[in-house]
């Protein structure tokens, strides 16, 4: 006797989905198993970023504010105003956006740079053979592994003015004379930049390093009897051969950064100093202080396009090329 | 019902035979009896090897952890035939037992069971503006006096002067008028006032008269001449600089100097004025000219100052009662310390900040009655001078001040000498945003003051950036 449940499933399997969907009759029986494979991640990217992101979307043509908070859906449409209001560089709220904007950009170049030179002499160094080398990549990796608010909290420390163990170092050595303010002032976009580049260079290392142990070693072996010497190994066969693996490393650094909270948050606190306010504060800070939802989500729309329109294109101009040459 | 879903879930997502039929349910317990095999999705042809028997047990064990997530998260009686009610705090040292305590007593009265939480401070405004947005989420609800407009405003809270509660809550009449004002928005009654205290100056008489001072300052000029001839071995003040510190000090000092942050309306902005400028380049000059205020507190936040000043390393500072049960628990005594308002400005104000915590009710609770009677059981004498006193406030019920809690003359000189001074934030939707923007404003203006690049009129021009902002907010 069937159970009502193994009625259910059996109601499910004889459903001809390709009623419904008319691609899925164009699919190859191994293409429909890698959809089936796939669907129920992408249920859950749908369920847990797709109806945010188009929420979001939505209201920011909406004019959700304290008093529509929990009625949102009432919310009168007030189409493009919100995004006139934000991105007006003659109001306050607008050059502080526009501004915002400009110290997340140099945020995440920043980083990108410094992340990226730092993961690769790591996984260079890493990819040679020396005693303790599994001790060192374990060491390498705890900047990443440790929680993030604890390591924060600890360079924040670090870095005060007159406390700070920067300071005190850079004193008792000569390289300054007198202590810098780390935390505000100016030089808190390049605090964060450090601070931040120390927590993700080791994911940056560890990605490069696995793409170093795929280069084939009969590359090495016929550039060294051609007399390649150690800079052409590296300017002709490592760098070119890492250039698939960098372009998805550069790409994930520079959109993580772009809309990491945490970093910025905890290093200079809910109020940073102006120097210090990266887009994704800003909008938090905007948005959840102020009960401005719909505003919030217009500058969280501009963020979001921005950071695809610097995706589209660095993937256009820089690497577009070698992946169509790749694919023919 | 929970492990028939699970049973349901596995048999749809998996078509396979499997005995997940076998969960039995027990009050508040699943078991899953795993007495035949179960066929993986993943089969070994496929690539992927798993050996039977640790297969069942991640499927087990999976299938055991989701039930139970599910239940937690959804599962909301006790168990008990009586009314429950959920209840949510502002994180602090001490709270746990007093309400393990109190709870107790209150259950023991009224039959009515109480479950209590905590929320840190950081993530309090956002849970709050999750549960307003989804109308669900605790019956009673601790509430900053700050976010009164904008969360009544979203319709947040209950009008505590409605039929289904007004009854059980204590009278109005109970309180300060004061306190009453700021539970009061659009002429609806928002919270009931359950905690309050000033902001006063603070000194170690022994540390200030080491270093060849004596006595509060009673004036600006005072606290000047004092911070010059002071020669002790640690630090004369520190005020708090970072996070929201710094528009709470400038407001202080605009008090002081006679100005107000808003006008009596509220319609427009005031900080502006010159008494504003005065009170800017005031608290500046304390970093610039004067040397007052030591330029690392510009780092600094409520923890910071209060380790500094409780840890020997600051004389005298601005602060709350929290910050006289700090010293206390880092085993000094609180005679040590005097108290007084802070020194008054040239117009001869001594104006003051004080901070208020309410107890509020949502308007989804399905039980308002109970929810009310816990708030008046919380606001009786003994319970709300606990509370305070744990948490470093003062009673907002004034029978509370009688308790042994309060028996001590530095709590009577917080009560009598600085409450008369205290003021605090104007109750109107849009001072979020224009608290946010004023205390950027002051903190560009200090930080530029400590690295020496302060010009003439950049004062005047931030507090005029932020006047326009608070303008077209105030509209």
């Amino acid at each position: 006797m069937t159970t009502p449940v193994t009625q259910v499933r059996n109601k499910l399997a004889d459903i001809e989905i390709g009623r419904y969907l008319p691609l899925y009759n164009q699919l190859t029986e191994e293409q429909r198993y890698a959809y089936k494979l796939l669907l129920p991640g992408l249920v859950m990217m749908f369920i847990i970023h797709f109806i945010p992101i188009m929420w979001g979307a939505l209201i920011s043509v909406m004019g959700v504010d304290s008093a529509y908070t929990s009625n949102w859906y009432e919310a009168p449409f007030v189409w493009f105003e919100n995004y006139q209001y934000v991105l007006d560089p003659r109001t306050v709220i607008g050059s502080r956006f526009w501004y915002s904007i400009r110290q997340t950009i140099i945020f995440a170049v920043g980083t990108l740079v410094l992340t990226y030179v730092l993961g690769l002499t790591a996984a260079l160094v890493l990819n040679q053979r020396f005693k303790g080398r599994f001790a060192a990549r374990t060491l390498l990796l705890l900047p990443w592994v440790a929680p993030a608010v604890v390591t924060l909290l600890v360079w924040r420390m670090m870095l005060q003015q007159q406390s700070g163990i920067i300071n005190s170092i850079l004193l008792s050595t000569g390289i300054i004379n007198e202590p810098i303010y780390w935390l505000i002032g100016d030089n808190a976009i390049w605090s964060l930049i450090l601070v931040h580049s120390w927590t993700q260079f080791p994911l940056v290392m560890i990605m490069l390093y696995a793409g170093l142990q795929s280069i084939p070693e009969q590359l090495y072996e016929a550039a060294s009897i051609d007399g390649a010497g150690r800079w052409q190994r590296f300017r002709y066969i490592t760098f070119p051969q890492l250039k698939p693996v960098s372009a998805v490393v550069i790409l994930l650094m520079m959109l993580w950064t772009m809309i990491n909270f945490t970093s910025a948050f905890v290093l200079l606190g809910s109020q940073p100093p102006q120097a210090g306010q990266v887009s994704i504060l800003y909008i938090y800070e905007f948005a959840f202080s102020n009960f401005q939802f719909g505003r919030g989500a217009a500058m969280s729309v501009v963020l979001f396009a921005i950071a695809m329109t610097m995706a589209m294109l660095y993937y256009k101009y820089l690497f577009d090329e070698d992946f169509t040459e790749e694919s023919r | 019902m929970w492990y028939q879903l699970v049973s349901l879930l596995s048999h749809v997502l998996y078509p396979f035979p499997s005995r997940f039929s076998d969960i039995s349910h027990k009050p508040n317990q699943f078991v899953i009896k795993e007495n035949s095999y179960i066929s993986c999705i993943i089969t070994p042809n496929r690539g992927l090897a798993m050996r039977r028997h640790t297969r069942r047990k991640v499927l087990a064990t999976t299938g055991a952890a989701t039930a139970f997530s599910i239940s937690g998260c959804l599962g909301g009686d006790n168990g008990s035939d009586g009314t429950t009610i959920e209840t949510r705090y502002m994180d602090a040292p001490g709270l746990d037992e007093f309400f393990d305590e109190h709870t107790q007593r209150f259950e023991e009265e009224t039959g009515i069971h109480v479950e209590y939480e905590f929320v840190g401070w950081g993530e309090a405004q956002d849970t709050l503006i999750s549960d307003i947005m989804s109308r669900s989420g605790p019956d009673v609800h601790e509430i900053a006096s700050t976010w009164i407009p904008e969360q009544y405003n979203a319709d947040g809270w209950m009008d505590l002067e409605s039929d289904a509660v007004a009854e059980h809550l204590p009278s109005t009449d109970t309180f300060e008028q004061g306190a009453i004002d700021v539970a009061t928005f659009q002429d609806t009654l928002v919270g009931i006032p359950w905690f309050w205290g000033p902001r006063a100056y603070q000194q170690v008489d022994e540390r200030i008269e080491a270093g060849g001072v004596s006595g509060t300052p009673s004036d600006w000029d005072e606290l000047v001449d004092q911070a010059d001839a002071y020669d002790g071995d640690d630090q004369y003040f520190a005020i708090m600089g970072s996070d929201y510190e710094p528009i709470r000090n400038f407001a202080m000092f605009l008090w002081q100097n006679g100005g107000q942050l808003l006008t009596d309306d509220y319609s427009e902005p005031a900080f502006h004025g010159q008494e504003g400028v005065e009170a800017l380049e005031f608290y500046a000059d304390l970093y610039a000219e004067y040397g007052v205020l030591s330029s690392e507190t510009l780092e600094w936040g409520a923890a910071d100052i209060q380790g500094a000043f409780t840890g020997g390393q600051m004389a005298s500072t601005w602060g709350a009662l929290g910050t006289v049960s700090a010293y206390e628990e880092d085993g000094n005594s609180i005679d040590d310390l005097s108290v007084s308002a802070p020194p008054a400005g040239p117009g001869g104000d001594r104006g003051t900040f004080f901070g208020m915590e309410l107890l509020g009710i949502h308007p989804w609770t399905d039980e308002p009655a109970a929810a009310a009677q816990w708030i008046e059981y919380l606001l009786r004498a003994e319970p709300n001078a606990a509370v305070s006193s744990t948490v470093g406030f003062l009673p907002t019920n004034p029978e509370g001040l009688e308790t042994e809690y309060f028996d001590n003359d530095l709590y009577r000189t917080f009560d009598e000498d600085v409450f008369p001074h205290a003021r605090t934030y104007p109750q109107v939707i849009g001072w979020g945003e224009i608290e946010s923007e004023l205390n950027s404003m002051v903190f560009e203006v200090l930080q530029s003051a400590v690295t020496d690049d302060l010009e003439a009129g950049d004062v005047e021009d931030a507090l005029h950036q932020a006047a326009s902002v608070a303008e077209q907010t105030l509209e």
